[in-house]
């Protein structure tokens, strides 16, 4: 019989691979024998021993200690993933030279930005015995992978997701977040463009939860009434640039606030140019980036792009050592909150260096007083979300081939706009 | 009995009097609401606020378009009224839906600024339509001559644009694309990018062609079974393109100076303004003053030329050429073609070649305008759908006008949205334009349910009729008037006829020389192609040889005839307890995550399996071809989310159960209603249009503000919703629960819900079972088999089609129900297709069709294979699992593949794009997409009836006597 033949043929190759999984499975018990903490002590030599520390581990042996990281591989932002996961090696190469009696791994998972996939994706790093998520970047993801993560005892901290449903999500404490909720840059927005004179602005939003977020805010905010609104699916091959741009011009607007990711925003910006509009443009921290210009084809199109992102600390170089050691690993072009990703991780390796085998949840809401990171100095607030130090207001200045980006103003909640 | 006596009097009215009487009622209820704030939807008080004008909005549409189709059933007597039907309709629908806007607008007291600038809606127009068409034109070959719907399309499509990626990558035309800009247009690597990306794909699709569709062709697969191998292998090449290119954005440049801002023709434009609603001294329509030119920009141009120039030589090929007719005779009739001598394979390998070839040379265009990374395609898949149902399906001439149309409408829907969207405080309503060729294809196949390309093939019929009359012209003309509702027809039409039909002589002889001119340019690479299918054919087959010769052929051994009922218990509980010993065996650390773990995959195999059983009762069985399983799912789930959400964050504070109830209700009566006016669509047809509804639902969760629910309402999504005895689970028995599984504490809610899951499928597979061998389930197999027969019997097939629909749908919403649940928000990601109906479907087919044992195994296998692959993706990062070691192995060898092979074809360049650290290595959840595909693929390969196939109502005839393709498979083997 034929069909018994397909039977059987399904039988051993379904044999053979729960044979491979036994024996990952066996290898995976003996190290692990420490309990619920799952914080393993290996006695393996660390790979890359840092030669230049100070103050050598007492004994040969190291902690082994696992970090998941949740990123969106496939879906509709797949194309942001090289970024995220390029500045967790960035991080995890430093942390593992920081705290030479530690040993780092970075367990990176495909998210796939959909709850149902994280969900499955953070039981998988929950099996693999991580003792904290990093991630996720989709709110979605985010709230389906801490009904997993939380009833297990491991806390999250994502570095992208900034629906306001993180707040209030039922995560027993256990869920935090390094980015600001969309709110207070909205307001900074705001001020940033009526302080440029603009009285009848365009907004143009991503109808994700990022954007959708900040594209409300800054209409409540706005004390008159919007030139026009128009949201779009950043997906490429569900919008069209040019429509979008024409619809600006069309509506006589004389100015345009983009609530985008660089991609899209890039193809916007150019569309708008090769529509003759004149007038100026804002943009949030999805485009205020150096790097953006890597999304151009045509510069002159970048000209005089006003974008606000999130203020780093006073008197930190963190963001810049941060941005020169991602570029030195040939980190991703036009990506998005990968400061984010960076701090998330080493903020979360020095809650659990600060207090190994302690409880996660309250030494990172110790180490989250005033942490200065690269995207910022963060406090943890009672919630998990992080309130923010204001915004830097930053420009671009293209003349002929070079490109020039400054960050000449701030502002803060109290403040308002001031020089930098 | 007066009422009795008025039922009579109604029911003996013309139904068509009886729905114009209908529609006119909704009409004026719906008026008198909107203006008056009276009638029914405000005396019932159900809804207020914006719900009510939403209401009387639908209540308005849903007249219009009662009136619309009975204008159209009752004027379309005769074959020109018909062909103007078809042209009114879409003009119908645009004037009904700017009829409803003006009365909501004015009715709420706002108004409207709707800009048409006329130049940019063409220039969007042709781009959508060269879009579409790219990955539509080869949808349609395929179906054409090989019937079925070939989902990797678009995937090969995305395949030309990475070839012409790889092409600007070489040393030879990297220093082209990477010149400053000089002013000066190069045309050469726009060139060579084209030709090379339509052979290349061309060969991959050929290849695909020989390798897996061929060997399905053999064993007679359904086109079902074809469909979703070409999910599989769409899956496959998306995994492959993100392996070796990573999920980053590239950008094609053909030359620096195709791409600025200044590369553009200058086209002077009208601007229409349209002032709808409450205007004051403003007229409806004027145009605007001082408009700007539209930048017509280079590259759209190229890309609008290159695709429709490449189908319309494909028509030519097709008409006018031998291989174009022996393709028209296999899609005709591939026996009759095989026995007039004709090599079918060989056609199907032509057919293969050109399909992929033409997608990927639009691909390559299309990167000339669009950033390109892997996932592009799936936006412009579901999209061509629609447009290959527009212009009825396998019609190529249909499609150019279904591409045209669909086009037009989206990039016409866009400045209306935005318009009304913000008068009406939904910015976010431009969204929707995302959905609008799938709203308006509703529409169209609502009032018109054959499409276009009917259209035109009757008007074609038509034309070559009165040609034949015409020929003899001794027909009176009196006589011929008989024929004509319009009366008779002048001289004038008579004399234009005579110079068309001159005009299409010319025509003719000028398409005949383009098409020898391409048959003799066909006959150098067809050669070669020839040629290099057998050597492809050859390969496979020492392929397929080694194969079996290590096959075991055990059916000697264990003889299980899985057909019967008892045989099919036996191999269900084989595959069972198999997944259930990888369940055992998957990794975990301590025995809290294990339950969490086990729990987790309980619960999915439920609502998979609830999904399953669903789209089995629809397709499997009623043999309606069901492509929005999630539509019902999603309904449900955004039922009991909103219902169950705190009513201080816009929910309603209603008890879980209570809105289960509702949500099941709600999904039931969807199913009910979508019979109606689906009644008459061919079945692919209906797939499309479930497939859309599915769409509309995803785009309203991220559009529409009162779809958000559980925080602020600027946030997407539906969150905070209470979940069933959540708080009598964690006040005791969790805590007992917790303590004889000795997790060291209480169990988590995912516990109880894979019990309740347990429980309603097991209740759910009760009662179909149950249902299925009565009367009743015969009735829809024989409705399944043969519709005219079992109408024949006295079946009323609407109604019990209806049953179906509804019972199935109702199973849908309690999977969605659960899966709310399980995911504790609902966001619109969710609702992809990719992640929800393909995976149903993938299970459905895998698992066998109509057989409900055969669902919870497919739903078993596709929630397991996901775990099991993570636990290999895991294993990089992780290097106290065994299989860590084997991650280097992988890296290894995909590093040789790139580096070492691949590395004579593409640049050391085009490497360092991807790998920019130097290191190449395999991205793991990638090969796991690879995986996947290849699991369905070799499973319908092996058993192209599924695992537990159906068990046939009358026993086997005994073996020899059974006639040609009564038993496929084992012939095939």
């Amino acid at each position: 019989m034929r069909s018994t033949k397909t039977l059987v043929l399904l039988l051993m190759v379904v044999a053979a691979l729960s044979l491979a999984v036994a024996c990952g499975g066996g290898d995976d018990e003996e190290p692990t024998t420490a309990p619920a903490a799952a914080v393993a002590t290996a006695t393996t030599a660390p790979a890359a021993q840092p030669t230049a520390t100070t103050a050598p581990a007492p004994q040969a042996t190291v902690k082994l200690i696992k970090i998941g990281l949740l990123s969106p591989q496939t879906g509709p932002i797949a194309q942001y993933a090289p970024g995220f996961e390029d500045a967790g090696k960035v991080a995890i190469s430093e942390i593992n030279e920081a705290y030479p009696g530690f040993k780092f791994e970075l367990i990176v998972v495909d998210s796939g930005c959909d709850g149902t996939q994280a969900a499955t994706a953070a039981q998988s790093l929950v099996d693999a015995g991580v003792v904290v998520i990093v991630g996720a970047a989709c709110s979605g993801a985010t709230l389906g992978a801490i009904a997993v993560a939380a009833p297990a005892g491991v806390p999250m901290v994502s570095y992208a997701s900034t629906s306001p449903a993180i707040t209030t999500a039922d995560d027993d404490g256990r869920l935090f977040r390094i980015v600001p909720s969309d709110a207070q840059q909205a307001v900074a927005l705001v001020q940033v463009v009526s302080g440029a004179g603009s009285s009848n602005p365009a907004v143009l939003y991503m109808t994700n939860d990022y954007g959708a977020g900040l594209g409300d805010n800054f209409e409540l905010n706005w004390s008159t009434s919007l030139c026009t609104q128009i949201g779009y699916d950043p997906t490429e091959g569900s919008y069209d640039a040019s429509t979008l741009a024409q619809s600006v011009v069309d509506g006589g607007c004389d100015s345009v606030v983009l609530m985008s990711y660089a991609t899209d925003g890039a193809a916007i910006m150019e569309a708008l140019l090769a529509q003759g509009f004149a007038g100026s443009i804002f943009g949030a921290d999805g485009l205020a980036d150096a790097a953006f210009q890597e999304s151009f084809t045509d510069m002159a199109a970048l000209d005089r792009l006003i974008a606000t992102k999130p203020r780093p600390g006073e008197d930190s170089a963190v963001k810049s050592d941060f941005e020169s050691a991602y570029a030195a690993i040939g980190g991703a072009e036009g990506a998005i909150y990968t400061h984010e990703t960076y701090d998330a991780i080493k903020l979360v390796a020095a809650a659990i260096v600060s207090d190994p085998d302690g409880d996660l949840v309250a030494a990172l809401k110790k180490t989250g007083i005033n942490y200065v990171g690269a995207s910022g100095t963060h406090t943890f607030d009672a919630a998990g979300d992080v309130l923010g130090t204001g915004y830097s207001v930053c420009e671009f200045d293209v003349s002929g081939s070079s490109v020039g980006f400054s960050c000449p103003k701030i502002w803060t909640a109290d403040g308002g706009l001031t020089a930098n | 009995m007066p009422v009795n006596d008025m039922w009579q009097r109604w029911v003996l009215i013309p139904s068509w009097q009886r729905q114009l009487l209908l529609g006119v009622f909704l009409l004026f209820d719906a008026y008198l609401g909107l203006i008056h704030g009276a009638g029914v939807i405000g005396w019932s008080g159900l809804f207020t606020g914006e719900l009510k004008w939403l209401a009387l909005t639908v209540e308005m549409t849903a007249g219009g378009l009662v009136l619309v189709r009975i204008f159209l059933s009752q004027a379309g007597q005769g074959q020109r009224w018909k062909l103007f039907s078809v042209v009114a309709t879409p003009v119908l629908l645009a004037v009904l839906a700017f009829g409803v806007l003006e009365l909501v607008l004015s009715g709420l007291g706002r108004s409207a600024t709707i800009n048409f600038n006329l130049a940019s809606i063409g220039s969007s127009g042709l781009y959508w339509a060269a879009a579409y068409l790219s990955v539509a034109i080869g949808l349609t070959l395929t179906y054409k001559v090989q019937r079925f719907a070939n989902f990797a399309q678009a995937e090969m499509m995305i395949f030309g644009a990475y070839v012409a990626l790889t092409l600007m990558w070489s040393d030879r035309f990297f220093p082209i694309s990477d010149a400053p800009k000089d002013g000066v247009l190069n045309w050469e690597l726009m060139i060579w990018a084209g030709i090379s990306a339509f052979v290349v794909t061309g060969l991959v699709g050929l290849f695909v062609d020989r390798i897996v569709y061929k060997r399905l062709r053999s064993k007679l697969a359904k086109p079902q079974v074809m469909m979703i191998a070409s999910l599989g292998i769409a899956m496959v090449i998306r995994a492959l393109l993100y392996m070796r290119f990573t999920a980053r954005t590239f950008r094609f440049v053909p030359d620096r100076d195709w791409k600025l801002a200044t590369s553009k023709f200058e086209v002077q434009t009208e601007r229409l303004q349209v002032h709808l609603g409450d205007r004051v001294g403003m007229p409806i329509v004027e145009f605007a003053e001082n408009v700007t030119p539209y930048g017509f920009a280079f590259t759209r141009v190229a890309l609008i030329v290159g695709v429709f120039g490449a189908v319309l030589l494909l028509l030519i090929l097709l008409h006018r050429t031998r291989l174009g007719r022996q393709m028209r005779a296999v899609a005709d009739n591939p026996d009759l073609a095989a026995s007039s001598g004709i090599h079918v394979e060989r056609v199907h390998g032509t057919s293969a070649f050109l399909s992929a070839g033409l997608a990927g040379l639009g691909g390559a265009l299309l990167a000339t305008v669009l950033p390109i990374n892997p996932e592009l395609g799936l936006s412009l898949l579901l999209p061509a759908f629609a447009v290959i149902v527009l212009g009825t399906v396998g019609s190529i001439p249909g499609v150019i006008i279904g591409a045209l149309v669909v086009g037009m409408v989206r990039a016409a829907s866009e400045p209306v949205l935005i318009g009304a969207g913000n008068a009406l405080d939904r910015p976010t309503a431009s969204g929707f334009a995302e959905v609008m060729p799938f709203i308006f294809l509703v529409g169209v196949l609502l009032v018109a349910p054959q499409g276009i390309g009917h259209a035109i093939h009757q008007w074609n019929i038509e034309r070559i009729r009165q040609r034949r009359r015409a020929g003899p012209a001794v027909v009176p003309s009196r006589a011929r008037g008989a024929y004509d509702p319009l009366g008779r027809r002048s001289e004038e039409t008579n004399n234009g006829a005579t110079y068309l039909d001159r005009f299409n002589e010319r025509k003719e002889l000028a398409f005949e020389s383009v098409g020898r001119a391409i048959s003799t340019a066909w006959e150098v690479p067809g050669s070669y192609l020839t040629r290099l299918s057998v050597a492809i054919k050859s390969v496979g087959a020492a392929g397929s040889g080694f194969v079996s010769g290590v096959r075991i052929r055990p059916g000697k051994m264990i003889p299980i005839d899985r057909e019967t009922e008892r045989g099919s218990w036996i191999a269900f509980g084989i595959f069972f307890l198999l997944l259930i010993g990888i369940v055992w065996f998957l990794p975990s650390v301590t025995n809290l995550t294990k339950t969490l773990q086990v729990a987790r995959i309980v619960t999915l195999v439920g609502i998979f399996g609830l999904m399953a059983f669903s789209l089995n009762l629809h397709t499997g069985l009623t043999g309606m071809t069901n492509f929005g399983v999630i539509f019902f799912v999603g309904l449900g789930a955004v039922t009991v989310g909103l219902l169950s959400a705190p009513v201080d964050t816009n929910g309603y504070g209603w008890a879980p159960w209570q809105a289960t109830i509702l949500a099941v209700l709600i999904s039931a009566v969807a199913g009910w209603l979508l019979v109606y006016p689906t009644a008459r669509l061919r079945m692919d047809y209906f797939a499309i249009v479930t497939i859309s509804l599915g769409e509309m639902l995803r785009i309203s969760l991220q559009a529409e503000p009162l779809l958000r629910a559980g925080t602020v309402t600027s946030a997407i999504g539906i969150s905070q919703f209470a979940r069933p005895l959540e708080d009598w689970w964690e006040a005791g028995p969790s805590v007992g629960t917790g303590n004889l599984l000795g997790l060291g504490g209480p169990a988590p809610y995912v516990v109880f819900l894979a019990v309740l899951t347990v429980v309603a499928v097991l209740a759910v597979w009760f009662l179909l079972n149950t249902v299925l061998s009565s009367p009743w389930g015969r009735i829809l197999r024989s409705i399944r088999e043969d519709e005219e027969i079992s109408q024949h019997h006295g079946h009323n097939i609407l109604t019990h089609k209806a049953a179906s629909l509804a019972l199935g749908a109702a199973v849908a919403g309690l999977a969605g129900a659960l899966w709310a649940w399980l995911n504790t928000s609902i966001f619109p990601d969710f609702m992809n297709p990719v992640r929800s109906t393909f995976l149903v479907w993938a299970a459905f087919i895998v698992g066998g069709r109509a057989n409900n044992r055969g669902m919870i195994i497919g739903a078993f296998l596709i929630v397991i294979v996901e775990f099991l692959f993570n636990v290999m993706v895991v294993s990089r990062g992780n290097t106290d699992l065994a299989l860590h070691n084997v991650v280097g192995y992988v890296d290894t060898a995909f590093s040789w593949l790139v580096v070492d092979v691949g590395g004579r074809i593409w640049s050391a360049l085009s490497i360092s794009q991807a790998f920019p650290k130097g290191t190449v290595f395999a991205e793991l959840s990638h090969l796991k997409l690879a995986l996947i595909g290849c699991v369905i693929v070799g499973a319908l390969l092996l058993s192209s009836k599924g695992l537990l196939p159906e068990i046939p109502g009358r026993p086997k005839r005994p073996v020899g006597i059974a006639p040609d393709g009564f038993d496929e498979e084992e012939k095939a083997g």
